[in-house]
Order: C-alpha cells, then sequence, then structure tokens
C-alpha cells in the first residue's frame, strides 16, 4: 500500500498533553478563548474559541465556538466550526457548524448541520501541530 | 470498513436505553442547533488543569478549580488558585482558596490565602485566613455581612468586568503597601 501511495504516512498522533484534563463544568459559562495542549471536557457553556488536544463536548454543553483540537468528540450542542483530525459526533449531537476533518463518524441520529470539508492526513496533521505549538 | 474505533454500528439497532422512544411527528422540522443557553444543570465543579488557558470570563454556580493560567473575571460558588497557577482579573466568588497568584481585586465571603499565595489588588472579605509566608499587595477590607463583597455571582458578572479594568490600575495606586500576615 505504500508503495502503491508514494508518501510514508507522517506521525498522526498527538503529543503527551501538558497537563490533567480540564474540565468546564454543567452550570459554568466562558466567553474568550480556551487553549493549551490539554485534554478538555465541556459540559457547561462555552463561547468563543477552543483549541486543546482533544475536546469532548458533553450532551449538556452549548458550544458557540471554534473548536480546534487533534480529536473533537461531540454529543451536545455546536454552533460555530470544528476543525480536527478526527471528529466524532454521537447521537445526541446537534451541530451547526463546519466540520474541517480528515476522518469524520457520525452516528445514526446525530443532527449535523454545515460544510464537511475533508483535508488529506497530512493536511490536517499539520494545522493540528502548529495548534499545539502555538500559545 | 471507514469506522472501526467504536461501537456505533454494534448500537444502531434498537433505541438508546437512556432516551424515550418517542416518535417524532413527521412534519416536524429538522432541529437546527438552538442557540445555545447555559446549561441548568446541577452546579459541578469546572477544572482549569495546568496547560490550559483561559482568556476571557469565568461564570460558574458551581466550584472552580484553576491549575493553569486564567486571565478574566471569576464568578463562582467556590474558587481554588492552586499552587503554580495564575489569575488575572477580579474574583468574585462565595468561598476562595488562594495557593497561587491573583492579580486583581478578590472579592470573597470567606478568603483563605496559603503560604505559598500570592495577590496583588485589593481584598474585599467577611472571614479570612492568611497563612504566614503570603504575600498581599493592595488594601484589605472588610465587608459587612449580606452586602457587597459577595453574594449572587452570576448578577456580578456584568459589573465585575468593568472593576476588573479598574483593579490593575490599582496595585499601582496603593503604592505596593505589603501587609502583614494577619487575620
Amino acid at each position: 500500500m505504500r508503495l502503491l501511495f508514494g508518501k510514508k504516512r507522517k506521525k498522526e498522533s498527538p503529543p503527551p498533553p501538558a497537563g490533567g484534563p480540564s474540565v468546564i463544568g454543567a452550570g459554568a459559562r466562558v466567553d474568550g478563548a480556551l487553549f493549551g495542549n490539554v485534554d478538555l471536557q465541556i459540559d457547561g457553556a462555552v463561547t468563543g474559541e477552543v483549541r486543546g488536544r482533544t475536546i469532548t463536548v458533553d450532551p449538556r454543553a452549548a458550544v458557540e465556538a471554534t473548536l480546534k483540537a487533534w480529536a473533537v468528540d461531540v454529543a451536545g450542542a455546536v454552533r460555530g466550526r470544528i476543525e480536527a483530525l478526527n471528529v466524532n459526533v454521537a447521537r445526541t449531537a446537534v451541530i451547526d457548524a463546519t466540520i474541517v476533518h480528515h476522518r469524520l463518524s457520525i452516528e445514526d441520529g446525530a443532527v449535523v448541520k454545515g460544510l464537511k470539508p475533508w483535508h488529506p492526513v497530512g493536511e490536517m496533521t499539520r494545522r493540528c501541530e502548529s495548534l499545539s505549538g502555538a500559545k | 470498513m471507514f469506522n472501526k474505533n467504536n461501537e456505533s454500528t454494534i448500537k444502531r439497532g434498537g433505541p438508546p436505553p437512556g432516551q424515550p422512544t418517542v416518535a417524532q411527528p413527521a412534519v416536524a422540522p429538522p432541529p437546527v442547533a438552538p442557540p445555545p443557553e447555559p446549561a441548568r444543570g446541577p452546579a459541578e465543579a469546572s477544572v482549569i488543569n495546568r496547560g490550559l488557558k483561559v482568556v476571557g470570563n469565568l461564570v460558574s454556580d458551581g466550584g472552580i478549580e484553576v491549575s493553569g493560567t486564567v486571565e478574566g473575571d471569576i464568578s463562582s460558588a467556590t474558587l481554588t488558585v492552586s499552587e503554580g497557577a495564575t489569575v488575572k482579573g477580579t474574583i468574585n466568588v462565595e468561598s476562595a482558596a488562594i495557593l497561587g497568584r491573583v492579580e486583581g481585586e478578590v472579592r470573597s465571603r470567606a478568603v483563605r490565602i496559603a503560604a505559598t499565595g500570592q495577590v496583588v489588588g485589593d481584598v474585599k472579605y467577611e472571614t479570612m485566613a492568611i497563612e504566614e509566608g503570603a504575600e498581599i499587595e493592595g488594601r484589605i477590607g472588610k465587608v459587612a455581612q449580606g452586602q457587597d463583597g459577595a453574594g449572587a455571582p452570576a448578577r456580578k458578572a456584568a459589573d465585575s468586568a468593568d472593576a476588573g479594568k479598574r483593579a490593575s490600575a490599582t496595585p499601582a495606586a496603593a503604592g505596593g503597601s505589603r501587609a502583614a500576615a494577619k487575620p
């Protein structure tokens, strides 16, 4: 296969997190930007921009933001933009967003409105790498 | 074949166990993302861990634990600023434990500043504990019970945003009077 597609696959995995997992609890609200090479769980309301290593959006969450990470898992409401190498959408998700991805899975029952542009793995990996490097 | 990483293909058959299987009317418009509203669940702790930086305001009806960096105002029931953490902004909470660095005004019913804690800004409190070694640059004032300082934190979010801007100028104006560590 490698011969067929020529290029050797680039490293696709995120770097180790800079700290333990962070949580925006249900009942919490953040207006602004969150960033860092960390795993972030959103159970509450977030407006603005989020850049992380992985981002998980809980069914209770209400996100109106740009989410950028290596992997984004959505089970709640997201409006805005999602940019990740791997995007997983659960059945409880309600999304109105552009989803820039390399791999996208949408569970039966999810509501997903918006464009879903695909990029090759190299391009998405590059984007993700610049993301964790950025402060 | 394209989706080998979870069990979604297995679960597809039956209704989800947690959800009632209400038949949707066929004419119902597709539920497009509703305008996100503040989640109204049970009060739950938020954690801003090491490595995460928040630029913007943080409002919670639960607890907040900051081990990373917050540049913005914080309103919540309880707040812990861990050792090594930094908060730049106005803090308006019911109870605060400060083990890290705070630059901005602290308004809290109960304040505890640990030995490793540093506050650059005014502190308004009802009850307070300061450990030996803590550093405070700013005025310390007691707020009469049930008045101003603490109370409905969410309501205060808006006006504390203004206060945050003013508070940043306060330490210099106060001349950096270093308070002795006595409650």
